[in-house]
């Protein structure tokens, strides 16, 4: 038996000995195909998205476009009266009388429009402009309500909490769902900021403006869908609640019960869509189980298939989508391994490594999700028919019940009359 | 008074030795509450000490319970001498569930050098708690429940995206240099190996485990699946 040199005691271990290599799987034309269509259907689906969004934006832009449309019919007019007064009147003049002098009365003109009297008129109509403009200009408020309105099916989030962060950061970056939220901020902060480049976001500069009713009635709230009160405080969480509540009195609100206001832990109160999430309770079970378990949450998401990937495994998604691998498959109730293949209708949990690849791929999902309609419409129908024939059947055997029991209550009634 | 105020934390101290206790709470707030309500209930009272920053009505409830001590002075959090007069005796883990930045760095600083683990909540974990746990893998814990708060977030949200039952746990002594295909444990899914060397890599289960890695468990129902895996646990 040869002894090891130091160098091979010193890096070889046990471990590395019986465990077998990692296996790599070698690219073949094939696979680089189908990652190319992969990055193809992700542009499309990036192009949908963007389509959207440009549309959205330059219909929230056309009352901007009034303004400018304003402006340039008013230079377009004074434009066109000095060129009227410069060079049509005097030909009118000249036909009219043609012993008129053109050269003389241009000079004569020039010098009457640049006259201190004209200036001063010309100065007070751009005075009158100005204001006319500044009447137009929108406030921050209603500029924020102009935009988000032109979106329907809105969540808005109320709060600058480490919560409201975190969850408008995976919205955002990782899951690309950036059209679903809007956020109502307490504060400027840098993170708020930077996330005014992709979700409309307006910051409330005086916090007793939250106290007003007057801020919840100009934004309305008509297409929220659901509204999360994720502040840090319970009195603003109040005053959100209720004036929300004036507002809209049937809209979904959320709240973590950690800085609920006690007011609706009461029997009073009973709204049917005020829903509390129990965060007290969910951080003290993380904290028993702390005790007895090491433990920490891994970067997982459960998403449709991709179209592409339908009637392929789990693996060669893997393969074929960089820092994303598919771990389980959800067929139902069933789990099945990564290395099976998919069927429409299944679902995928997925481990990734970077934030840009699960965008990606969550926006081919949405953006372009299965057609199911044939097979699903065959499916229904077929349901359907089994149904209707079941429900006939049953009448049938009902009424032959009913039948059965006149028949059964006749012949008693005979026998008993 | 000073004499007084140092022979009332170490008849503090007398008593967590005397009844072993092997945590040590630190907070007054709603989670500390809720905490020691569910450790008594949990029947752990004996194993539990408390050091308050505050009186409150139902600190005194729990007093004839567990082993309290008031420590209201903000300063005192900053002493060395607090914390060598408490000893930590028997101490299996240090719970921190203040709000306030500076008592949990106070605290930080001067139990994280111990044997004993020290758990935190995300939520009030200041940015320098985050670097100390990379230096001390699994001597600092941070309770993640902002992640579980947005958990449920999402599950309002009705979206085509959901965040599956799926944790992550270091390899079990036991289990490092062994193969996985024969572990079972009862509704519960070994799915991959995490290793992290330089960059982190899913691993096929057929491999077997480093002591630095991880593994990743599906649960497949929360309650009994992590009873199950305790269960594993605690005999691995």
């Amino acid at each position: 038996m040869n002894n090891p040199t130091l160098g091979e005691t010193m890096t070889t271990t046990q471990a590395d000995t019986e465990s077998p290599p990692i296996p790599v799987k070698k690219r073949k034309l094939g696979d680089n195909l189908r990652q190319a269509k992969f990055n193809l259907t992700a542009v499309r689906a990036d192009l949908k998205y963007l389509r959207r969004v440009v549309y959205r934006e330059i219909k929230y832009f056309i009352p901007m476009t009034d303004l400018i449309i304003l402006l340039s019919i008013v230079l377009i007019i004074v434009v066109v009266l000095v060129l009227i007064l410069l060079f049509v009147w005097p030909i009118i003049l000249l036909i009219i009388d043609s012993s008129t002098d053109v050269p003389k009365y241009q000079k004569w003109m020039i010098e009457s429009l640049t006259s201190p009297e004209v200036i001063r008129w010309a100065a007070s109509i751009i005075g009158i402009v100005t204001i006319l403009i500044r009447m137009m200009i929108k406030s921050p408020i209603n500029k924020y309500r102009g935009k988000v309105n032109a979106r329907k099916d809105v969540t808005y989030i109320f709060g600058s909490s480490k919560p409201a962060e975190q969850f408008l950061f995976e919205m955002v970056h990782r899951y690309g769902y950036e059209e679903r939220v809007s956020l109502i901020a307490d504060s400027d902060l840098l993170w708020i900021r930077k996330l005014k480049a992709f979700i409309d976001v307006y910051v409330v500069e005086d916090m007793k403006e939250f106290e007003k009713p007057n801020l919840y009635e100009i934004l309305g709230f008509k297409n929220a869908t659901r509204i999360m009160i994720l502040t840090e405080s319970i009195e603003l969480n109040q005053n959100i609640l209720t004036n929300i509540r004036q507002v809209r009195p049937d809209v979904e609100i959320i709240l973590l019960s950690q800085y609920a206001p006690n007011f609706v832990f009461s029997d009073l109160v009973k709204d049917e869509s005020l829903f509390l999430i129990e965060d007290l309770d969910v951080t003290v079970q993380g904290l028993v189980l702390s005790l007895s378990l090491n433990f920490d949450f891994p970067q997982t998401a459960e998403i449709d298939i991709p179209r592409t990937y339908i009637g392929k495994t789990g693996d060669t998604m893997s393969f074929d989508i960089p820092k994303m691998e598919v771990i389980l498959i959800r067929r139902g109730d069933e789990l099945l391994s990564s290395n099976e293949i998919m069927l429409s209708g299944d679902r995928i949990i997925v481990y990734y490594y970077s934030n840009f690849d699960m965008k990606r791929t969550n926006r081919i999902v949405t953006e372009l999700p299965y057609k199911k309609k044939k097979g699903k419409k065959k499916k229904v129908d077929a349901v359907k028919e089994a149904e209707v024939i079941r429900i006939q059947d049953g009448f049938k055997e009902d009424n032959q019940l009913i039948e059965n029991e006149s028949d059964q209550k006749q012949i008693f009634g005979q026998e008993e009359s | 008074m000073g004499f007084f105020k140092k022979r009332r934390v170490r008849k503090f101290a007398e008593k967590a030795i005397e009844q072993q206790s092997d945590f040590y709470v630190f907070g007054s707030n709603d989670f500390t509450e809720a905490f020691i309500d569910q450790l008594i209930q949990l029947g752990a009272e004996n194993k539990v000490s408390l050091i308050s920053d505050i009186k409150l009505n139902w600190i005194e409830e729990v007093k004839t319970r567990i082993n309290v001590l008031y420590e209201e002075t903000k300063v005192e959090y900053s002493k060395r001498n607090l914390y060598e007069t408490l000893g930590f005796h028997n101490a299996k883990k240090v719970i921190i569930l203040h709000e306030d930045p500076e008592i949990i760095q106070n605290i930080m600083s001067y139990v994280t050098g111990s044997e004993f683990q020290v758990i935190l909540l995300a939520q009030f974990a200041p940015p320098f708690v985050k670097y100390l746990s990379g230096q001390k893998p699994g001597q600092i814990v941070i309770v993640n429940n902002i992640f579980q708060i947005i958990d449920e977030l999402y599950a309002r949200m009705d979206l085509p995206l959901s965040r599956p039952p799926v944790i992550a746990i270091p390899v079990p002594p036991k289990l490092v240099n062994s193969s996985l295909l024969d572990v079972k444990i009862p509704k519960v899914l070994i799915l991959r190996i995490l290793r992290e060397d330089y960059k982190k890599k899913l691993l096929p289960i057929e491999i077997s485990p480093k002591n630095t890695d991880k593994l990743l468990l599906y649960l497949e129902d929360s309650q009994e699946s992590l009873k199950n895996l305790v269960d594993f646990l605690a005999k691995n």
